[in-house]
């Protein structure tokens, strides 16, 4: 069992809390991620679970052991940096192995546990190499086996794909994929983007300057968000957000529609949200009238950005093979069980379709 | 053809020549004393010169002047001296550089500029009192005084920290999370990434402390302690007899020698480090 | 644990108590690692100064103790006839060894920037000079000046004589010393100034020309003024470097600093107070003099040169 257990995190700069009153339980195998705009403390977390900063306040117990105060190398853990930080003086074995020369192991386990691990990653064919003259993927697949072969309790990924160009980041997913199933390992992601979080997590905290907006599994962050926060930031392309309120009806109204949504919030509502694979153009009936503005084909589908009178444009998706102009008028149907409310604090209101 | 080195409107071909011309007469007494170190000594102090021995001694001039006076003892204390000096220097410049750049503590900023302050120090003001310094010691006339005072180099910590900045702290903060010590750090991670500069800074200290002159002439008075630098002094106005103009070149030879092999060989880490402290200074 | 418990019983949790400090020991990691260097200048460095500047107000002869004389030194070196005349010598020397070296190495930096790309042979032998200790230079012009020498040998017929005494002779010397140092410093300066004009684009100098710029104003409106940070270097180094001259003239020159005294620059004499006559208070009193001068002279230049 290697549960990590984080409570009452906090952490300042000086006079700056960077890190707000963190709480979180951790099981273990699991996949986390950590995901937020920049500023937002998540690396600082990481680095404070790795050993690496200070905690200002609160403490940190790995399977019930109280961790605190131990430095970074006896807490069982092992971090791929964001730019691998491997040495540029030594080998990839020697990279690999410096942590066992450190603790000390006998040389020749010490070998042995070094092949086996670069054999695993393909790499033991460059274990003469020098960092400089490998290649980005390789490089951070030695950066990951310096961290398998210390064989820690859990991972922690600074982000891991970011400096990987997309091809590269599709192999290293799936390179990811394989490490967990390989050593079912806990693992701690860092990343700025969400599709990375999506894809790589079991469940997502969601940060924001320091605290947490909302934990949930992908699949709750993207259908039921807690806040407005949230809910822009899962999801691409973003959701539509517009000004929106409860009309005299009871009904919704968003602004510059000319009538109200068959839908209903049980309390005030300030801005309203549909994602633009919840809207369809239609013939007839739709619930908004817009005028096409611009279209961006990708070949599979396109993104239609429309103007329906509601300040911004609105942003939807459609099939590829059913081509818009800017200028033409559209009909716009809303998939209403997927629209979502705002209340004038940013948090999500509950919907009820009205019969 | 313009003083004032236009890009443009100039003929290549003429100032080749003149650039050799200037180079040449700047490089001549260099010439000189390499070829008088064989000549004899008529030969040498001539109105006339030729550019290569008429009556060639072979190593005549440099066995003259091993007799005359204790060449080898003059050279073995240079070595010393700059050995120590350059094995000294490069350590405590990298502790102190590595000090100063990765890690913070109350008064760095101040220590620094302490440490930066005395590189603007005249050797001159620091003659005297280091000297009552070293008798109060009881340091004269031994190696201790000789190497001791002279064995560090702010310019180096200055140097050092420059480029121990460029090491990214990711990689130190890896090391630290691999479990290894400060030590191991600084030894095994730290200074071999620091190789190149180390190497700069290894032949500014060595040409340094080849040709110093002040502070030899002051801290001992012994023949056995003498270094080339003081040494050769002695080929030019000895006591009793008249000057030996040849040994005296082959001794300024054997002085200049291991400043041009490092040159001819080293030229880009010197100019590099030079260079590098001049526009950043 | 049990302080878990006992602090949760009194309604607190162990999260407001501070965490352990992991980096905290690290600070004294710093200071240990810039301790030698620090030690070292503070003993070897910083505290001569100070000692220097109280030997100055004393009298002594490293057998009897310090006697405390107030300004004696100074008053004194003021009245001495050596002090005062090299005072002159120095000043004469120092506008020799720095104006000309100013001049020439721009000069020759400018006129040659094209011809001494990096590695070949003209740089090489041009920054010769620069190699050879400062001693050895001095050896090897004396033998090239001997009064019977190579170069009474190339200068003497155009004259009409046999032997000229360049190193004996009061005027002669003077302009010896001020040639060799300025022979062993032109090449060194030109290479600042090389590496100070690499960081002046090209670009920049053809632009002038099609505005239709002469040279002298290509130079002296373009170029000039974007080297302004390397002519305020290699003035203040030059400088720095002229007072403190002794060398040449300790070796080259009989009684160290003849003939008469024509060639006592202040290193000399302090050189000559302190370790001939060992008169440390004086010798310590005239370089606190000379470093109030290169501080002063160097100070000003930096503050004429500094970019508005």
């Amino acid at each position: 069992m290697s549960e990590i257990v984080l409570r009452g995190l906090r952490k300042s700069f000086g006079s700056v809390e960077v890190i707000k009153e963190f709480d979180l339980t951790i099981a273990d195998g699991e996949r986390l991620v950590f995901v937020g705009p920049s500023g937002c403390g998540k690396s600082t977390l990481l680095r404070m679970i790795c050993g690496i900063d200070d905690i200002s306040f609160g403490r940190i117990y790995i399977d019930g052991v109280d961790v605190t105060a131990l430095p970074a190398a006896r807490r069982g853990l092992a971090m791929v940096f964001q730019n691998y930080a491997l040495y540029p003086h030594m080998t990839v074995r020697q990279n690999i192995g410096f942590s066992l020369r450190v603790a000390g192991v006998e040389r020749t386990v010490a070998s042995e546990r070094v092949v086996e691990v670069a054999q695993s990653l393909h790499l033991d064919h460059l274990l003469e190499r020098y960092p400089r003259e490998l290649s980005g993927g390789q490089r951070q697949r030695v950066a990951i086996g310096r961290a398998i072969v210390r064989q820690p309790k859990a991972f922690l990924f600074d982000e891991p794909l970011s400096n990987l160009d997309a091809a590269l980041r599709a192999e290293m997913r799936l390179e990811v994929a394989r490490l967990h199933s390989t050593y079912g390992a806990t693992m701690i992601y860092v990343t700025h983007d969400q599709t990375e979080a999506m894809t790589l997590a079991d469940r997502i905290v969601v940060l924001n300057q320091g605290h947490i907006e909302q934990i949930g599994t992908p699949s709750e962050l993207y259908e039921q968000p807690a806040n407005r926060f949230v809910a822009e930031f899962i999801g691409s392309p973003r959701i539509n957000i517009v000004a929106g309120r409860m009309g005299p009806e009871g009904m919704l109204l968003m602004s510059g529609a000319d009538r109200q949504l068959p839908v209903a919030a049980t309390r005030d509502v300030l801005a309203v949200g549909i994602r633009p694979e919840h809207i369809r153009p239609v013939e007839t009936g739709g619930h908004l009238n817009c005028t096409v503005r611009n279209v961006e084909f990708f070949g599979a589908e396109s993104f239609v950005y429309a103007d329906c009178n509601m300040g911004a444009d609105i942003v939807f998706r459609t099939d590829g093979r059913a081509p818009l102009r800017p200028g033409e008028n559209c009909q716009l149907l809303l998939t209403l069980e997927q629209m979502l409310a705002f209340d004038d604090g940013g948090k999500t209101v509950p919907l009820q379709a009205v019969v | 053809m313009s003083v004032f080195g236009s890009p443009v409107r100039r003929s290549a071909a003429l100032s080749v020549v003149m650039t050799a011309v200037v180079a040449i007469v700047f490089f001549f007494p260099i010439y000189f004393m390499l070829v008088s170190a064989f000549k004899s000594e008529p030969e040498i102090i001539s109105q006339t010169f030729s550019f290569l021995p008429l009556d060639f001694q072979g190593l005549g001039q440099f066995q003259r002047a091993a007799e005359i006076a204790p060449l080898g003892t003059y050279l073995f204390n240079s070595s010393l001296v700059a050995a120590i000096n350059v094995g000294v220097t490069l350590l405590f410049s990298a502790l102190a550089g590595y000090g100063f750049a990765k890690f913070t503590f109350p008064g760095r900023t101040a220590l620094f500029l302490f440490v930066i302050s005395t590189m603007m120090i005249p050797t001159q003001i620091l003659v005297v009192p280091l000297f009552v310094e070293i008798k109060l010691l009881g340091w004269v006339n031994s190696y201790q005084g000789l190497i001791v005072p002279g064995m560090m180099n702010a310019f180096g910590v200055f140097m050092m920290r420059q480029y121990v900045y460029d090491i990214p702290d990711e990689i130190i903060e890896a090391a630290r999370a691999d479990g290894a010590g400060e030590i191991r750090i600084f030894f095994f991670i730290v200074l071999p990434l620091l190789t190149p500069a180390l190497a700069s800074l290894a032949i500014i200290i060595f040409i340094w402390s080849w040709g110093n002159f002040l502070w030899p002439l002051v801290a001992v008075t012994r023949e056995e302690l003498a270094v080339l630098a003081t040494g050769i002094t002695s080929y030019t106005q000895p006591y009793q007899r008249q000057p030996m103009w040849g040994a005296a070149m082959a001794v300024a030879t054997i002085a200049t020698l291991p400043l041009l092999v490092l040159f001819v060989f080293f030229q880009r880490y010197l100019v590099k480090g030079l260079t590098a402290a001049a526009v950043k200074g | 644990m049990a302080m878990n418990d006992v602090r949760q019983m009194a309604g607190r949790s162990v999260t407001d108590l501070p965490a352990p400090s992991l980096t905290r020991h690290r600070k004294w990691w710093g200071l240990l690692f810039v301790a030698p260097a620090v030690l070292f200048f503070a003993v070897f460095a910083i505290f001569p100064i100070g000692f220097g500047v109280y030997l100055s107000f004393t009298r002594y002869d490293l057998l009897t103790p310090p006697q405390w004389i107030g300004l004696g030194n100074y008053t004194g070196l003021f009245r001495d006839r050596a002090f005062l005349v090299a005072i002159g010598n120095t000043m004469l020397f120092v506008f020799g060894a720095t104006v000309p070296v100013w001049v020439l190495s721009l000069w020759l930096a400018l006129r040659f920037d094209r011809c001494f790309a990096s590695r070949n042979i003209w740089k090489s032998l041009f920054f010769s000079p620069v190699l050879p200790p400062l001693v050895v230079v001095a050896v090897i012009w004396k033998v090239l000046l001997h009064p019977n020498g190579l170069v009474t040998g190339l200068v003497g017929p155009i004259f009409g004589v046999t032997e000229i005494r360049w190193l004996t002779d009061p005027v002669l010397s003077r302009l010896v010393m001020i040639v060799v140092n300025d022979w062993t410093m032109i090449p060194f300066f030109s290479m600042i100034w090389l590496a100070g004009l690499a960081g002046v684009p090209d670009d920049l100098r053809r632009a002038g020309e099609l505005d239709g710029a002469s040279d002298k104003q290509i130079f002296f409106l373009i170029t000039l003024p974007l080297l302004k940070p390397t002519a305020v270097l290699v003035a203040a180094l030059s400088t720095i470097n002229a007072f403190q001259a002794f060398v040449l003239q300790y070796e080259m020159t009989p009684d160290r600093g003849g003939p008469a005294d024509a060639n006592l620059t202040l290193g000399l004499l302090i050189l000559k107070y302190g370790f001939q006559y060992f008169r440390m208070g004086e010798a310590a009193a005239a370089s606190v003099l000379l470093f109030a001068v290169i501080l002063l002279v160097t100070a000003a230049q930096l503050w004429l040169g500094r970019q508005k």
